[in-house]
Protein backbone atom coordinates (compact mmCIF):
# COMPACT_ATOMS: atom_id res chain seq x y z
CA UNK A 1 0.00 0.00 0.00
CA UNK A 2 1.33 3.60 -0.93
CA UNK A 3 1.10 4.87 2.50
CA UNK A 4 2.95 2.39 4.17
CA UNK A 5 5.44 2.43 1.59
CA UNK A 6 8.98 2.83 2.89
CA UNK A 7 9.30 5.97 0.89
CA UNK A 8 6.29 7.82 2.80
CA UNK A 9 6.92 6.76 6.16
CA UNK A 10 10.59 7.54 5.50
CA UNK A 11 11.51 9.55 9.22
CA UNK A 12 15.05 11.58 10.29
CA UNK A 13 17.05 9.77 12.19
CA UNK A 14 20.06 7.84 12.79
CA UNK A 15 21.14 6.98 9.78
CA UNK A 16 19.04 9.47 7.26
CA UNK A 17 18.48 13.30 7.26
CA UNK A 18 15.23 14.16 5.76
CA UNK A 19 13.19 16.85 7.14
CA UNK A 20 9.42 16.63 7.69
CA UNK A 21 8.82 18.48 4.17
CA UNK A 22 11.35 17.83 1.40
CA UNK A 23 12.20 21.49 0.43
CA UNK A 24 11.68 23.05 3.63
CA UNK A 25 13.14 26.24 4.34
CA UNK A 26 16.16 27.05 7.35
CA UNK A 27 13.86 28.28 10.49
CA UNK A 28 16.90 30.99 11.32
CA UNK A 29 18.07 31.74 14.73
CA UNK A 30 18.14 35.37 15.18
CA UNK A 31 21.21 37.09 17.13
CA UNK A 32 20.03 38.55 20.65
CA UNK A 33 20.39 42.45 20.20
CA UNK A 34 22.76 43.70 22.31
CA UNK A 35 23.63 40.37 22.93
CA UNK A 36 27.54 40.28 21.92
CA UNK A 37 30.42 40.99 24.17
CA UNK A 38 33.59 41.60 22.45
CA UNK A 39 37.46 40.81 24.19
CA UNK A 40 40.85 41.99 23.22
CA UNK A 41 43.15 39.22 24.16
CA UNK A 42 46.63 38.85 23.64
CA UNK A 43 46.40 36.50 21.37
CA UNK A 44 43.68 38.25 19.42
CA UNK A 45 40.29 39.39 19.55
CA UNK A 46 36.90 37.44 20.93
CA UNK A 47 33.49 37.84 20.05
CA UNK A 48 30.79 35.93 22.11
CA UNK A 49 27.51 36.24 20.64
CA UNK A 50 23.93 35.27 22.08
CA UNK A 51 21.12 34.23 20.16
CA UNK A 52 17.29 34.56 20.82
CA UNK A 53 17.72 30.68 21.52
CA UNK A 54 19.60 30.04 24.80
CA UNK A 55 20.75 26.95 23.67
CA UNK A 56 22.92 28.17 21.09
CA UNK A 57 25.95 29.56 22.01
CA UNK A 58 29.04 31.15 19.59
CA UNK A 59 32.50 32.56 20.16
CA UNK A 60 33.67 33.66 17.46
CA UNK A 61 38.23 34.20 17.60
CA UNK A 62 40.67 36.37 15.41
CA UNK A 63 43.78 34.89 16.41
CA UNK A 64 46.98 36.66 15.73
CA UNK A 65 48.86 35.43 12.55
CA UNK A 66 46.32 32.53 12.06
CA UNK A 67 44.71 32.43 8.67
CA UNK A 68 41.80 31.63 9.45
CA UNK A 69 38.98 32.56 11.83
CA UNK A 70 37.51 30.11 14.42
CA UNK A 71 34.27 29.78 15.48
CA UNK A 72 33.59 27.56 18.19
CA UNK A 73 29.80 26.97 18.92
CA UNK A 74 28.01 25.24 21.72
CA UNK A 75 24.18 23.73 21.23
CA UNK A 76 22.15 22.11 23.48
CA UNK A 77 20.23 20.34 24.88
CA UNK A 78 17.80 21.14 21.89
CA UNK A 79 14.26 21.63 23.14
CA UNK A 80 11.72 19.13 22.33
CA UNK A 81 8.33 19.86 23.81
CA UNK A 82 6.88 21.16 20.56
CA UNK A 83 6.88 17.07 19.36
CA UNK A 84 9.41 17.98 16.55
CA UNK A 85 12.86 16.62 16.32
CA UNK A 86 15.50 19.73 15.23
CA UNK A 87 18.76 19.40 12.62
CA UNK A 88 20.58 22.29 13.66
CA UNK A 89 23.14 23.99 11.05
CA UNK A 90 24.94 26.85 10.58
CA UNK A 91 24.59 28.77 7.24
CA UNK A 92 27.49 31.12 5.86
CA UNK A 93 26.10 32.87 3.24
CA UNK A 94 28.67 34.97 0.88
CA UNK A 95 28.56 37.21 -2.68
CA UNK A 96 30.94 34.27 -4.03
CA UNK A 97 29.14 32.98 -7.59
CA UNK A 98 29.31 29.08 -6.85
CA UNK A 99 27.08 27.79 -9.67
CA UNK A 100 25.29 25.50 -7.71
CA UNK A 101 29.05 24.02 -7.47
CA UNK A 102 30.78 23.27 -4.46
CA UNK A 103 33.62 20.63 -2.69
CA UNK A 104 33.75 18.51 -0.18
CA UNK A 105 36.63 16.11 0.80
CA UNK A 106 36.53 12.09 0.75
CA UNK A 107 38.06 11.44 4.47
CA UNK A 108 39.90 13.72 4.26
CA UNK A 109 41.83 13.18 1.13
CA UNK A 110 40.99 13.73 -2.64
CA UNK A 111 38.19 16.51 -3.29
CA UNK A 112 35.13 15.87 -4.74
CA UNK A 113 32.88 18.49 -7.18
CA UNK A 114 29.48 18.54 -6.14
CA UNK A 115 26.33 19.49 -8.00
CA UNK A 116 23.20 20.75 -6.38
CA UNK A 117 20.33 18.62 -8.20
CA UNK A 118 23.03 16.78 -9.62
CA UNK A 119 24.41 13.21 -10.05
CA UNK A 120 27.68 12.78 -12.14
CA UNK A 121 26.73 9.54 -13.91
CA UNK A 122 22.73 9.34 -14.05
CA UNK A 123 20.43 11.76 -14.66
CA UNK A 124 18.33 12.80 -11.21
CA UNK A 125 14.97 13.76 -10.50
CA UNK A 126 15.38 16.18 -7.10
CA UNK A 127 12.71 14.92 -4.34
CA UNK A 128 14.83 15.93 -1.41
CA UNK A 129 16.25 19.74 -2.26
CA UNK A 130 17.65 19.72 1.04
CA UNK A 131 19.03 16.22 2.04
CA UNK A 132 19.28 15.25 -1.24
CA UNK A 133 21.66 18.14 -1.50
CA UNK A 134 23.53 17.19 1.53
CA UNK A 135 26.47 15.50 1.82
CA UNK A 136 29.27 13.78 4.34
CA UNK A 137 32.09 16.73 4.99
CA UNK A 138 35.13 14.60 6.96
CA UNK A 139 37.17 17.53 6.67
CA UNK A 140 36.33 20.93 5.09
CA UNK A 141 33.73 21.99 2.27
CA UNK A 142 34.54 25.13 -0.14
CA UNK A 143 33.30 26.93 -2.61
CA UNK A 144 34.85 29.46 -5.13
CA UNK A 145 34.84 31.92 -7.90
CA UNK A 146 36.70 33.76 -10.40
CA UNK A 147 37.46 36.40 -7.44
CA UNK A 148 37.08 34.91 -4.31
CA UNK A 149 37.04 31.77 -2.04
CA UNK A 150 35.49 30.50 0.91
CA UNK A 151 36.91 27.18 3.12
CA UNK A 152 35.37 25.95 6.00
CA UNK A 153 36.90 23.19 7.99
CA UNK A 154 35.24 20.86 10.88
CA UNK A 155 36.77 19.49 13.53
CA UNK A 156 34.28 15.99 13.34
CA UNK A 157 32.51 15.04 10.37
CA UNK A 158 29.44 15.98 9.96
CA UNK A 159 26.99 16.71 7.20
CA UNK A 160 27.02 19.51 4.81
CA UNK A 161 25.95 21.17 1.34
CA UNK A 162 25.49 24.15 -0.60
CA UNK A 163 21.85 24.34 -0.64
CA UNK A 164 22.00 28.33 -2.34
CA UNK A 165 24.43 29.61 -4.14
CA UNK A 166 26.88 31.05 -2.48
CA UNK A 167 26.15 29.50 0.66
CA UNK A 168 27.37 26.83 2.76
CA UNK A 169 26.05 25.03 5.64
CA UNK A 170 27.10 22.37 8.26
CA UNK A 171 24.85 20.66 10.37
CA UNK A 172 26.28 20.48 14.29
CA UNK A 173 23.65 18.98 16.24
CA UNK A 174 21.03 17.02 16.30
CA UNK A 175 17.98 15.45 18.15
CA UNK A 176 14.87 13.42 16.84
CA UNK A 177 11.84 12.20 18.21
CA UNK A 178 11.27 9.30 15.78
CA UNK A 179 13.02 6.05 14.61
CA UNK A 180 14.28 6.18 11.05
CA UNK A 181 13.85 2.07 11.10
CA UNK A 182 17.38 0.89 10.06
CA UNK A 183 18.42 -1.49 12.46
CA UNK A 184 18.58 0.90 16.03
CA UNK A 185 15.12 0.75 16.78
CA UNK A 186 15.21 4.01 18.76
CA UNK A 187 15.15 8.24 17.46
CA UNK A 188 18.43 9.51 17.78
CA UNK A 189 17.46 11.85 21.10
CA UNK A 190 20.54 10.40 23.26
CA UNK A 191 20.52 12.51 27.14
CA UNK A 192 23.50 13.33 29.68
CA UNK A 193 21.44 10.99 32.17
CA UNK A 194 21.56 7.69 30.47
CA UNK A 195 19.00 5.28 29.70
CA UNK A 196 17.08 2.74 31.07
CA UNK A 197 18.07 -1.14 29.49
CA UNK A 198 15.87 -2.51 26.54
CA UNK A 199 13.27 -4.56 26.75
CA UNK A 200 12.60 -7.54 27.94
CA UNK A 201 15.21 -6.03 30.57
CA UNK A 202 13.80 -2.57 31.08
CA UNK A 203 11.53 0.19 29.69
CA UNK A 204 14.65 2.26 27.59
CA UNK A 205 13.51 5.26 29.56
CA UNK A 206 15.91 8.63 28.95
CA UNK A 207 17.00 10.66 32.10
CA UNK A 208 18.04 14.21 31.52
CA UNK A 209 18.24 16.81 29.09
CA UNK A 210 19.17 16.53 25.68
CA UNK A 211 23.26 16.24 24.84
CA UNK A 212 25.36 19.70 24.62
CA UNK A 213 28.32 19.75 21.83
CA UNK A 214 31.08 22.04 21.35
CA UNK A 215 32.86 22.13 18.21
CA UNK A 216 34.50 24.56 16.18
CA UNK A 217 34.68 25.96 12.65
CA UNK A 218 37.63 27.50 10.83
CA UNK A 219 36.52 29.55 7.79
CA UNK A 220 38.84 30.91 5.80
CA UNK A 221 38.67 33.26 2.48
CA UNK A 222 41.17 33.62 -0.36
CA UNK A 223 41.57 34.43 -3.98
CA UNK A 224 39.65 32.99 -6.68
CA UNK A 225 40.07 29.25 -7.65
CA UNK A 226 41.99 28.96 -4.48
CA UNK A 227 39.43 26.93 -2.31
CA UNK A 228 41.25 23.50 -1.98
CA UNK A 229 44.31 25.30 -1.31
CA UNK A 230 43.22 26.94 1.35
CA UNK A 231 41.26 23.99 3.06
CA UNK A 232 44.52 21.89 2.45
CA UNK A 233 46.96 24.32 4.26
CA UNK A 234 44.90 24.17 7.54
CA UNK A 235 42.84 20.88 7.20
CA UNK A 236 45.94 18.91 9.19
CA UNK A 237 46.08 21.01 12.21
CA UNK A 238 42.38 21.24 12.58
CA UNK A 239 42.76 17.37 12.82
CA UNK A 240 45.24 16.89 15.02
CA UNK A 241 45.50 19.94 17.34
CA UNK A 242 47.24 19.70 20.20
CA UNK A 243 46.04 16.93 22.63
CA UNK A 244 46.46 18.75 26.29
CA UNK A 245 47.64 16.33 29.62
CA UNK A 246 47.61 17.60 32.79
CA UNK A 247 49.93 15.32 35.21
CA UNK A 248 49.98 15.90 39.38
CA UNK A 249 52.83 16.26 41.14
CA UNK A 250 53.79 17.00 45.13
CA UNK A 251 53.66 20.50 45.68
CA UNK A 252 56.56 20.40 47.98
CA UNK A 253 58.44 18.41 45.57
CA UNK A 254 60.34 18.95 42.27
CA UNK A 255 57.85 19.49 39.67
CA UNK A 256 58.93 16.83 36.30
CA UNK A 257 61.17 18.23 33.92
CA UNK A 258 59.85 20.54 31.97
CA UNK A 259 60.84 21.02 28.03
CA UNK A 260 59.21 24.09 26.78
CA UNK A 261 59.79 22.23 23.26
CA UNK A 262 60.25 19.30 21.69
CA UNK A 263 59.92 17.64 17.86
CA UNK A 264 60.09 13.97 16.73
CA UNK A 265 61.59 15.35 13.62
CA UNK A 266 64.82 16.62 12.44
CA UNK A 267 63.51 19.66 11.15
CA UNK A 268 60.26 21.08 9.27
CA UNK A 269 58.88 18.48 6.54
CA UNK A 270 57.62 20.60 3.61
CA UNK A 271 54.42 22.12 3.52
CA UNK A 272 52.78 19.56 1.34
CA UNK A 273 54.14 16.27 3.59
CA UNK A 274 52.39 15.38 6.47
CA UNK A 275 54.04 12.27 8.67
CA UNK A 276 50.99 9.58 8.71
CA UNK A 277 52.36 7.28 11.19
CA UNK A 278 55.80 6.60 13.18
CA UNK A 279 54.99 3.75 15.38
CA UNK A 280 57.71 1.64 17.12
CA UNK A 281 57.28 -2.02 16.21
CA UNK A 282 57.36 -5.45 18.56
CA UNK A 283 60.46 -6.07 16.99
CA UNK A 284 63.51 -3.79 18.43
CA UNK A 285 64.99 -1.07 16.34
CA UNK A 286 62.39 -1.34 13.38
CA UNK A 287 59.66 1.45 13.52
CA UNK A 288 56.85 1.81 10.91
CA UNK A 289 56.86 5.31 9.81
CA UNK A 290 54.09 7.03 6.72
CA UNK A 291 54.40 9.82 5.16
CA UNK A 292 51.95 11.03 2.87
CA UNK A 293 51.75 14.03 0.21
CA UNK A 294 49.08 16.44 1.24
CA UNK A 295 47.62 18.32 -1.96
CA UNK A 296 45.50 17.10 -5.02
CA UNK A 297 46.80 17.21 -8.81
CA UNK A 298 46.61 20.94 -9.67
CA UNK A 299 45.27 22.06 -6.15
CA UNK A 300 48.27 23.90 -5.67
CA UNK A 301 50.13 26.40 -8.18
CA UNK A 302 53.56 24.99 -5.87
CA UNK A 303 52.33 22.48 -3.56
CA UNK A 304 50.84 20.28 -6.05
CA UNK A 305 54.31 19.09 -7.06
CA UNK A 306 55.94 15.85 -6.44
CA UNK A 307 58.42 16.15 -3.46
CA UNK A 308 61.65 14.09 -2.72
CA UNK A 309 62.50 13.29 0.96
CA UNK A 310 65.20 11.49 2.49
CA UNK A 311 64.02 9.29 5.35
CA UNK A 312 68.15 9.16 6.40
CA UNK A 313 67.64 12.52 7.30
CA UNK A 314 64.21 12.78 9.16
CA UNK A 315 64.51 11.30 12.61
CA UNK A 316 66.98 12.95 15.54
CA UNK A 317 68.78 10.83 17.53
CA UNK A 318 68.51 7.78 15.25
CA UNK A 319 71.36 6.29 12.40
CA UNK A 320 68.85 4.75 9.70
CA UNK A 321 70.51 0.85 8.80
CA UNK A 322 67.49 -0.40 6.36
CA UNK A 323 64.68 0.94 5.52
CA UNK A 324 61.71 -1.41 3.13
CA UNK A 325 59.02 0.04 1.29
CA UNK A 326 55.58 -1.84 2.44
CA UNK A 327 51.96 -2.09 1.27
CA UNK A 328 50.11 1.38 2.79
CA UNK A 329 48.63 -1.84 5.61
CA UNK A 330 52.22 -2.60 5.99
CA UNK A 331 51.37 -6.15 5.79
CA UNK A 332 53.47 -7.15 2.67
CA UNK A 333 56.55 -5.54 1.20
CA UNK A 334 55.31 -3.32 -1.83
CA UNK A 335 58.17 -5.34 -4.22
CA UNK A 336 56.64 -8.53 -3.50
CA UNK A 337 53.12 -7.52 -3.84
CA UNK A 338 53.86 -5.64 -6.88
CA UNK A 339 55.48 -8.68 -8.89
CA UNK A 340 52.67 -11.03 -7.62
CA UNK A 341 49.60 -9.54 -7.93
CA UNK A 342 46.96 -10.33 -10.56
CA UNK A 343 47.67 -8.32 -14.01
CA UNK A 344 44.08 -6.72 -14.08
CA UNK A 345 45.12 -4.16 -16.93
CA UNK A 346 47.49 -6.43 -18.83
CA UNK A 347 49.94 -3.42 -19.01
CA UNK A 348 52.33 -5.17 -16.50
CA UNK A 349 53.43 -4.02 -12.62
CA UNK A 350 52.15 -0.28 -11.92
CA UNK A 351 54.20 2.56 -11.91
CA UNK A 352 55.99 3.35 -8.72
CA UNK A 353 57.39 6.78 -7.79
CA UNK A 354 61.52 7.47 -7.70
CA UNK A 355 63.11 5.73 -4.96
CA UNK A 356 66.58 5.44 -4.58
CA UNK A 357 68.56 1.95 -4.54
CA UNK A 358 68.45 1.81 -1.00
CA UNK A 359 65.36 3.15 -0.23
CA UNK A 360 66.02 6.18 1.73
CA UNK A 361 65.36 8.73 -0.94
CA UNK A 362 62.16 8.82 -2.39
CA UNK A 363 59.60 11.35 -3.95
CA UNK A 364 55.95 11.39 -3.37
CA UNK A 365 53.60 12.09 -5.44
CA UNK A 366 50.11 14.51 -5.32
CA UNK A 367 47.95 12.37 -2.90
CA UNK A 368 50.29 9.82 -2.64
CA UNK A 369 51.01 7.81 0.84
CA UNK A 370 53.96 5.62 1.21
CA UNK A 371 54.84 3.58 3.97
CA UNK A 372 58.33 1.91 5.11
CA UNK A 373 59.40 -0.27 7.76
CA UNK A 374 62.77 1.56 9.09
CA UNK A 375 65.75 -0.14 10.82
CA UNK A 376 66.73 2.96 12.85
CA UNK A 377 69.83 2.73 15.80
CA UNK A 378 69.70 4.85 18.47
CA UNK A 379 73.00 7.62 18.08
CA UNK B 1 31.41 40.34 9.16
CA UNK B 2 34.10 40.63 6.83
CA UNK B 3 37.16 38.79 6.03
CA UNK B 4 40.08 40.06 4.02
CA UNK B 5 43.23 37.39 3.22
CA UNK B 6 45.20 37.55 0.05
CA UNK B 7 43.85 41.03 -0.80
CA UNK B 8 40.23 39.90 -0.75
CA UNK B 9 38.08 41.03 1.25
CA UNK B 10 34.55 39.01 1.44
CA UNK B 11 31.61 39.89 3.13
CA UNK B 12 30.42 36.62 5.05
CA UNK B 13 27.33 36.23 7.05
CA UNK B 14 26.97 33.22 9.33
CA UNK B 15 23.90 32.13 10.76
CA UNK B 16 22.17 29.35 12.85
CA UNK B 17 19.17 28.04 12.05
CA UNK B 18 17.50 23.93 11.84
CA UNK B 19 15.35 22.06 10.15
CA UNK B 20 12.52 20.21 11.97
CA UNK B 21 11.22 16.95 11.67
CA UNK B 22 8.47 14.72 13.46
CA UNK B 23 7.00 10.82 13.61
CA UNK B 24 5.85 10.56 9.36
CA UNK B 25 3.97 7.39 10.44
CA UNK B 26 1.95 9.55 13.00
CA UNK B 27 0.67 12.34 10.90
CA UNK B 28 -1.81 12.00 7.71
CA UNK B 29 -2.20 15.45 6.94
CA UNK B 30 -0.38 19.05 7.60
CA UNK B 31 3.67 18.88 6.79
CA UNK B 32 3.01 15.51 4.85
CA UNK B 33 0.64 16.77 1.94
CA UNK B 34 3.68 18.08 0.22
CA UNK B 35 5.84 15.02 1.02
CA UNK B 36 2.38 12.60 -0.05
CA UNK B 37 2.27 14.98 -3.61
CA UNK B 38 5.90 13.87 -4.04
CA UNK B 39 5.25 10.22 -3.77
CA UNK B 40 2.41 10.02 -6.31
CA UNK B 41 4.94 11.48 -8.64
CA UNK B 42 7.18 8.53 -7.61
CA UNK B 43 4.67 6.51 -8.65
CA UNK B 44 3.99 7.51 -11.89
CA UNK B 45 7.19 7.71 -12.82
CA UNK B 46 7.50 4.00 -11.71
CA UNK B 47 4.55 2.86 -14.31
CA UNK B 48 5.45 4.68 -16.88
CA UNK B 49 8.68 1.68 -17.23
CA UNK B 50 5.96 -0.82 -18.13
Amino acid sequence: MLTNSPIFIQNSGAYIFRPSTPGQKLKTIDYLQRGAKFFKRKWGWEVQAQFKEPWIQQTTRVLNNASYIEVEYTIGPIPIGDGRGKEIVTRLVTPIQSDATFFTDSNGREFFERKRDHRPSWPIEVFEPVSGNYYPINAAIYIEDENASLAVLTDRTQGGGSILDGSVELMAQRRLLADDQRGVKEPLNETAGGVNPYPPYGDATRYGEGMVVRGNYRIMVGKGKSGASLARSEMDRAFSSPLIFVASAPSAGSAPPIKATHSGLMGHLPPNVMLVTFKKLDRPKYYLVRLAHQYGVGEDAKLSRNVTLDLAFLFPGFKLANATEYTLSANRKWNDWQHKRFDWTGLGPLPKSPISDDNTIFTLQPMEVRTFVLKMEAK
Amino acid sequence: MSITADNVALHVSQSWGYYTSFDATMDQSGDNTARAQQVRTLRVDFLSFH
